[in-house]
């Protein structure tokens, strides 16, 4: 009985997997597509596509532009939550606590694990 | 020196409070202002009225795309919380202690990509040439490819697909708090392991599954990206209606309006959630 | 007092880095360039555009010949244009793209500066576009017409009989049920839907709407979509639908060399022709380069790289564009003078009508 729902466990995790995992996957393998439509049948593997990206000058504008926004945005909320932590003085700050105390291994943002409390 | 700490503690808060009032409240008081405001003849007239208000009362467009929204949340937080569970369960208790964040890990990472692009590629997987409805023909298990995307269904299943993500945390956290001496001394005075279940770990762990439900209800009542990329148009939710005002008709005061009636149901849900909203385990 | 000044000067330097990279943001941001500035400092030009403007290929001739960087930023709806214009400066915007039966309004409101009609050699245009009850205030030109096309029905020919398409009714044949999807543009389509009931455009009242809207009803039951220009044609390129309404040459002449199936017909009943122009802004500082550039949109080589442009085909409104015969093909550039014949240019509705017709395709698209 115990092997048997095991094994159920296993299939579930692997459905759950083979679901979350599904559209990423799917992405990736028609991102080397030859052919112009991403449906199936995979006509690929070809570059053509990660070629024409590269080559755009705007699409390596807006590249830039992410990673700018997406850097200064990170800088800025890294300090925000410095020194929104500060004045409320626990023995430990919320931003320094170690993954250790996180009962979510560090998986997630601290700020949104927050309402979850620490584990004791 | 008391005089010293005083002035200390509001320069340690200053900058935050500044942060917040000039990127959160002030903007709050103009979006309440916006909405008071009306459009005619194609420009915004400034003297407050609430006709906004009256006129959100009575379209039945607009219950209709709230009723919309609604029963979408709906599903998405029970099918998200169904699914979620089970698997939460499982990485607490049956996945081996070093192998857990892991396995969270594996499951997180899928959502560092981009929320568009994960949308369209829903689209592209559930369309009727895509990769399920073509599995399905070749198995021989359908004989025609039937529609999913555009639909209902893609919506909540696009929605579920990233709300999962967030329940199963949310509950394995909850689940990892409960002692284990608890179940121990469950079994030992004679309890089932069903009974262990239904009566130690589900009711301990609804803390996990009202957080996780509550961060859903939120993020999906508000979300216009995934309704807008899969839904294919057919039935509209509220913050579509919304960029309806904003894009096509310039009307900022009605689309300020929806806003704020959006805002007020999430602070209600919070009002019922709030006392199950922390996994601090009471004592 | 030392961590006291480290947690201050911490939060100014965040603050500062923030508000310098919003400055740095908001300064660039007001326009994408094409990326063809040269070393000593060529002139800009701003211009207000639909997508197709926003080709590399059609900019990079006129950016070259004359030393100048355009910026363009397109925007989709005449309502948002002017509300970028309202809340800009005057001289931030040099030339405007806009569709053709919204220029009188726009032209009476003094947006649009007067052209000279010396510097365009109308002769070389389709008479049909002309439209000089459109295009001039008083005798004085505001805008020249520069693309135009038709919103009818665009579709797969390898799932759907062309000669059955020739019949708008057949779009509520049962044959078609959930094959169908909508372009989001309310006018064209309840106007498209208005002369299946027997309503031509310029006809349309009030006390026409319940009729139009339940066949809209009907149509919506047969659809699989509602979409704007990009999700209708992915559908139809994907085969998630084999119909457009209120499709055209725009939705598949990008896609027709992947796939010659897909093309547009202009049914028996007839379509609506929309047609874009380009003028010139009142406030701008730079008359005469703009006026250069709308020269050049609507020359012979100007208009073969518009009307082939990456966002959406159409016919130029210049006959000697440079197209190649292929692409003449692709547009039914032979057909033209029975389309243009049997269609009706996009007619605006005034406010009230509008109103209620956005009213009513809100309620149908609600669900």
């Amino acid at each position: 009985m115990k092997l048997v729902r095991s094994g159920l466990s296993w299939v579930y995790v692997l459905l759950i997997f083979g679901f979350i995992l599904m559209p990423v996957v799917s992405l990736v393998v028609f991102s080397f597509q030859a052919t112009n439509l991403p449906v199936p049948p995979f006509t690929g593997p070809s570059l053509r596509w990660y070629e024409a990206l590269f080559a755009d000058s705007r699409m390596i504008e807006a590249l830039r532009n992410s990673i700018v926004v997406g850097v200064v945005s990170g800088f800025f909320s890294r300090f925000s939550c410095r020194i929104r932590a500060r004045p409320l003085s626990t023995p430990r700050s919320t931003c320094n606590q170690s993954n250790r105390d996180d009962p979510l291994g560090g998986v997630l943002p601290r700020d949104w694990v927050r309402p979850l409390g620490d584990r004791k | 020196m008391e005089h010293q700490r005083r002035w200390q503690g509001w320069v340690l808060v200053g900058p935050a409070l500044l942060v917040t009032l000039a990127l959160f409240a002030a903007p709050m008081v103009m979006v309440v202002l916006t909405s008071l405001y009306r459009r005619s003849g194609g420009l915004t007239d400034r003297t407050l009225s609430f006709d906004n208000y009256i006129r959100l009362a009575t379209d039945s467009t607009i219950h209709q795309a709230l009723w919309n929204s609604i029963e979408v949340v709906a599903l998405t937080v029970i099918f998200s919380t169904l699914i979620a569970y089970p698997f939460a369960y499982i990485v607490a208790y049956k996945v081996p202690q070093k192998w857990q964040a892991l396995v969270l890990l594996l499951t997180v990472v899928p959502f560092w990509t981009s929320y568009v692009v994960r949308s369209y590629s829903w689209l592209l997987v559930l369309a009727k040439n895509g990769v399920i409805n073509q599995t399905l023909v070749s198995w021989g298990i359908i004989a025609e490819p039937f529609t999913m995307a555009n639909t209902r269904f893609a919506t909540v299943l696009a929605f579920v697909h990233f709300f999962v993500m967030v329940s199963t945390l949310t509950i394995y956290a909850s689940l990892r708090q409960i002692p284990r001496n608890l179940g121990l001394a469950a079994r030992d005075l004679g309890a089932s392991p069903l009974s262990v279940f239904l009566r130690i770990t589900l009711p301990l762990s609804i803390p996990g599954v009202v957080v996780g439900a509550f961060l859903t209800f939120v993020l999906a009542i508000g979300d216009y990206i995934t309704p807008q990329i899969v839904g294919g148009g057919n039935e509209l939710v509220l913050p579509q209606l919304l960029m309806l005002q904003v894009s096509r008709m310039g009307d900022f005061p009605l689309a300020a309006a929806m806003a704020l009636v959006l805002l007020i149901i999430v602070a209600a849900v919070y009002a019922v959630s709030a006392k199950n909203l922390t996994l601090e385990r009471k004592r | 007092m030392r961590k006291t000044q480290l947690t201050v000067s911490l939060a100014a330097l965040s603050t500062s880095a923030f508000l310098l990279a919003s400055c740095a943001g908001g300064s660039g941001g007001s326009a994408t360039s094409s990326g063809g500035a040269s070393s000593d400092a060529p002139q800009e030009l701003n211009a207000l555009v639909w997508c197709d403007h926003t080709d590399p290929e059609l900019l990079a001739p006129f950016e070259e010949a004359n030393n100048v960087t355009v910026n363009v930023r397109d925007y989709e709806g005449t309502g948002v244009a002017l509300g970028i214009l309202e809340q800009s400066q005057p001289g931030d915007w040099d030339v405007f793209v806009v569709d053709s039966v919204d220029v009188p309004r726009v032209a009476e409101a003094g947006i649009l500066a007067p052209l000279s009609k010396d510097d365009f050699d109308f002769d070389q245009f389709f008479s049909e576009v002309q439209l000089p009850e459109i295009h001039e205030l008083d005798g004085t030109l505001y805008a020249v017409p520069e693309k135009f096309g038709y919103n009818t029905v665009a579709f797969n020919g390898a799932n759907v009989d062309a000669e059955k398409m020739r019949d708008l009714s057949f779009l509520w044949d049962p044959e078609l049920a959930g094959k169908i999807a909508i372009y989001d543009y309310y006018i064209p389509v309840m106007e498209f839907v208005g002369l299946e009931l027997g309503i031509e455009p310029q006809n349309i009242t009030v006390d026409d709407l319940p009729a139009i809207e339940a066949r809209l009803v009907e149509l919506k039951a047969q659809s699989a979509q509602v979409g704007d220009v990009v999700s209708t044609q992915t559908a139809l390129a994907t085969g998630e639908v084999e119909v457009i309404v209120g499709g055209g040459e725009f939705s598949t002449s990008v896609l027709n060399a992947e796939n010659p199936d897909l093309d547009w017909i202009l049914p028996n009943q007839g379509g609506i022709r929309w047609q874009q122009a380009i003028g010139v802004l009142a406030d701008s500082e730079k008359q005469e380069l703009a006026t250069k550039f709308v020269q050049y949109i609507v020359s012979p080589e100007g208009q073969a790289a518009l009307a082939t442009s990456s966002c959406y085909w159409g016919m130029p409104a210049n006959k000697n564009a440079t197209l190649t015969d292929e692409q003449k093909d692709i547009l039914r550039w032979d057909e033209q003078s029975d389309f243009i014949a049997n269609s009706y240019p996009y007619y605006i509705p005034d406010a009230d009508l509008d109103a209620a017709m956005l009213d009513v395709w809100t309620r149908v698209v609600v669900g």
